[in-house]
């Protein structure tokens, strides 16, 4: 799952009573639209090509008096606390450094409610203009045609071209852009470097599993509040990780519209894990293993580079990060992650011009350094690498510098991981294991039998996607 | 006139109860993910999946046994500490104000609280477990606990609520007879057995009914604890929908499961109806 991928809730009412309190599960529909809300049938073939479409109009948006008169746009962003406070300087910059364009953001605390309510404002007709989804969770969308291609856009200032290469496809289908990269992302090994000097380990970090399960005795021996340390705070929301160690391991979930978990490498990575948590006692499963980990519970934990900025101000011991521990040699491929932004197609063409112009803004060099700063996330932008921004930045904590030299290492995640369904299954799957000790080979044999039929219902829009 | 006058209720009955349980039922014979112009029709597709999907039978399991251990334990706590709340004493008020307190925090904070005492590194269970040389077990990241996490989290949410309503009703019961009785004879458990208890039998079955359709719609003590997890250790039915409906975004799924649940509900509810209506006869 993604970093910030957080499936907590906000409250629905779920069930309506019946009679004398008989429960009707209605999923809390009554609020939508009839059964058939689609655009015409001209409409939606036209889709592909059209910008605007007509019938959706801006979600309500507050602009102060001395921005009034501009042309008005708003972003739901999925970003909350540190990060959010980080893109509200970004577009107060933004708003100061032109008279044309007001640009609001709204939070949406993260990206499952994002999801939620953008679902829900595609329903009602009334949309932001820009939205963040991560990696290819976007699809969902453009196959609905609720977004617009930004190609029209590109130019020699502004393109593709201006970010990380390894970041660009996930935002394109059959041969279009729809998401720009902005809040990009690697998962990070996270170790504490204090704890770690005080087992006498090198204060690198560790490469491998291998080599971890090595170091592990010697910080276990290590007490923390009355208990013995713990090398790693694994959690019930890995996948995104996992990702990495079936990489690791050699194998995949799928490749392109087969599912492959059940070829052997899942079981024999995920055997490893159990021995490393249950037979030996080196990790186990958290509530929250970031949380242990920054309260100085676990030795290690993984997390993404987008936590960098705020671990590094809560914790209160010295954050070492490495790459993600490989399985035998260092350096595994690692998932993207993070997330990019998008123009929804609604009534305006002149609102979305202006998103574009934010967009520009936002891929300036000095701007994407600037969020690395505060937020953790990659330079996306390549030359934001040259600023000197990010020069001193990694001057005065070099653990940015290990985000940025993974980047090599980062791909797109495997074609089932793209959507939520088959994710949250492989995340039971892993937590079967981690949490519980279960049979790896029997979770796997499972995991195998309820992807096969998610795949065949996503296999689709994969090959539309694929055949750009 | 009487028409007239139930209209708007009617209408609203109509409107918000009615008939999105029949949109529900239109949506169960669909494929949707609520981005889609429109829903696919697919027959009963969703009934045959979900029946012969393993998970929901796990689940379903999961419902029973949250609703029976929440319900069985709120009634029996509830009842014991009504019978010790209706001995008069000078800190009665202060007892039922605490016993109370409980039921007035919203779900997702309870969820919250829990949590965090149910941390095995740093919350009140491993405090309470090292007074007898034990680690706290992981209550909520492990199959084995995770559901008894969120019965033990919604039974004390619960318990105030119950034991309220039971002291409500010993208060109001008939001193004459227990006089009556007293001079017979029957006093502690005699009295308890052969007099109180029969004579809560409606309001035992008040909470029965409204216990267990809470219980199977018990939702923010398990999003803010658990999500249902590990894996499908602590989801109920309830649980279920939604992750069908607002993180899988498979509608068609969430709407067959809420309508198994309401026919489920359907049937609990008119057995208790006739089952009741005799007990509180007699």
């Amino acid at each position: 799952m993604s970093d910030l991928l957080q499936t907590r809730t906000s409250r629905r009412a779920m069930l309506g009573l019946l009679g004398a309190g008989v429960g009707a599960a209605a999923l809390g529909l009554s609020g939508c639209t009839g059964v058939s809300t689609a655009s015409s049938a001209a409409e939606a073939g036209d889709a592909k090509t059209a910008t605007t479409r007509s019938g959706f109009s801006q979600a309500p948006i507050k602009v102060p008096a001395k921005y009034a008169g501009r042309t008005n746009i708003l972003f739901w962003a999925p970003f909350s606390g540190v990060n959010y406070l980080a893109l509200q300087k970004q577009f107060t910059q933004f708003n100061d450094s032109q008279d044309k364009i007001f640009a609001a953001t709204e939070s949406q605390a993260d990206y499952a409610t994002l999801y939620q309510k953008f679902t829900a404002a595609l329903q009602a007709k009334v949309v932001p203009d820009i939205v963040c989804f991560p990696e290819h969770r976007w699809l969902q969308f453009w196959q609905a045609d609720a977004l617009s291609s930004l190609d029209r856009y590109f130019d020699k200032e502004w393109s593709l071209d201006v970010y990380m290469h390894n970041y660009t496809p996930e935002g394109q289908a059959a041969g279009h852009t729809y998401v720009v990269p902005f809040a990009r992302s690697t998962p990070l090994f996270y170790f504490n470097r204090d704890l770690f000097a005080k087992a006498g380990l090198p204060e690198t970090g560790p490469t491998t599993w291998a080599e971890y399960a090595e170091m592990a005795p010697d910080l276990l021996k290590i007490n923390v509040s009355g208990k013995p340390l713990k090398a790693f705070a694994f959690g019930a929301t890995d996948e995104w990780y996992g990702q990495s160690h079936i990489w690791a391991w050699g194998g995949k979930f799928s490749d392109r519209t087969t599912v492959t978990a059940d070829q052997g490498p899942m079981a024999e990575w995920l055997g490893w894990m159990n021995t490393f948590i249950h037979k030996n006692g080196f990790g186990y499963m958290s509530q929250d293993g970031f949380t242990d980990f920054t309260s100085g519970v676990s030795a290690a934990a993984h997390q993404s580079t987008a936590a960098l900025a705020g671990a590094t101000k809560t914790a209160k011991f010295n954050i070492g990060t490495a790459f993600l521990l490989g399985k035998d040699s260092a350096g595994p491929k690692v998932p993207t992650g993070g997330s990019g932004l998008s123009i929804v197609r609604a009534d305006s063409k002149e609102r979305q011009d202006a998103c574009a112009e934010l967009f520009k803004f936002l891929a300036r060099p000095e701007q994407s350094a600037q969020w690395h700063k505060d937020t953790g996330y990659l330079p996306i932008v390549i030359a934001a690498a040259q600023t000197s921004i990010v020069k001193n930045l990694q001057k005065a904590n070099p653990n940015f510098v290990t985000a940025l030299n993974q980047v090599k290492n980062a791909q797109s995640a495997d074609t089932i991981t793209w959507f939520d369904g088959p994710v949250d299954n492989i995340n039971k799957a892993m937590a079967s294991v981690y949490g519980d000790g279960k049979d790896p080979k029997s979770q796997v044999a499972t995991l195998q039998t309820v992807l096969e039929p998610q795949m065949k219902k996503f296999a689709g829009a994969i090959e539309k996607v694929k055949g750009q | 006139m009487f028409s007239i006058l139930i209209l708007p209720n009617l209408a609203m009955i109509l409107t918000f109860s009615y008939w999105p349980t029949l949109y529900n039922a239109f949506f169960s014979l669909t494929d949707w993910d609520f981005v889609q112009p429109s829903p696919i029709w697919v027959g009963l597709k969703n009934y045959v999946d979900l029946f012969q999907d393993s998970e929901f039978y796990l689940v379903l399991r999961n419902t029973a046994v949250f609703t029976f251990f929440t319900v069985i334990v709120t009634i029996i706590g509830g009842l014991a500490i009504a019978m010790l709340l209706a001995q008069r004493t000078k800190i009665s008020g202060l007892a039922r104000t605490m016993t109370f307190a409980p039921h007035m925090i919203p779900g997702a904070v309870v969820g919250i609280l829990w949590m965090f005492m149910f941390d095995p590194q740093y919350g009140l269970s491993r405090w309470a477990f090292a007074l007898f040389g034990q680690s706290s077990p992981q209550w909520t990241a492990t199959s084995k606990w995770s559901l008894w996490a969120i019965i033990i989290a919604y039974s004390w949410q619960r318990l105030g609520f119950v034991a309220i309503i039971y002291y409500c009703a010993i208060l109001d019961l008939p001193a004459e007879v227990f006089e009556a009785a007293r001079m017979d004879g029957a006093r502690g458990w005699r009295l308890f057995r052969h007099m109180t208890y029969p004579l809560l039998h409606p309001v035992t079955y008040f909470l029965l009914i409204t216990g267990i359709i809470a219980s199977a719609q018990a939702f923010d003590i398990i999003a803010t604890l658990t999500e249902g997890g590990p894996g499908v250790s602590s989801a109920t039915l309830t649980w279920m929908v939604y992750q069908k409906a607002f993180i899988d975004f498979d509608i068609g799924s969430a709407a067959a499961q809420s309508m198994v649940l309401f026919v489920i509900l359907m049937i609990v509810t008119v057995i208790q109806v006739r089952v009741g209506s005799k007990k509180v006869d007699e």
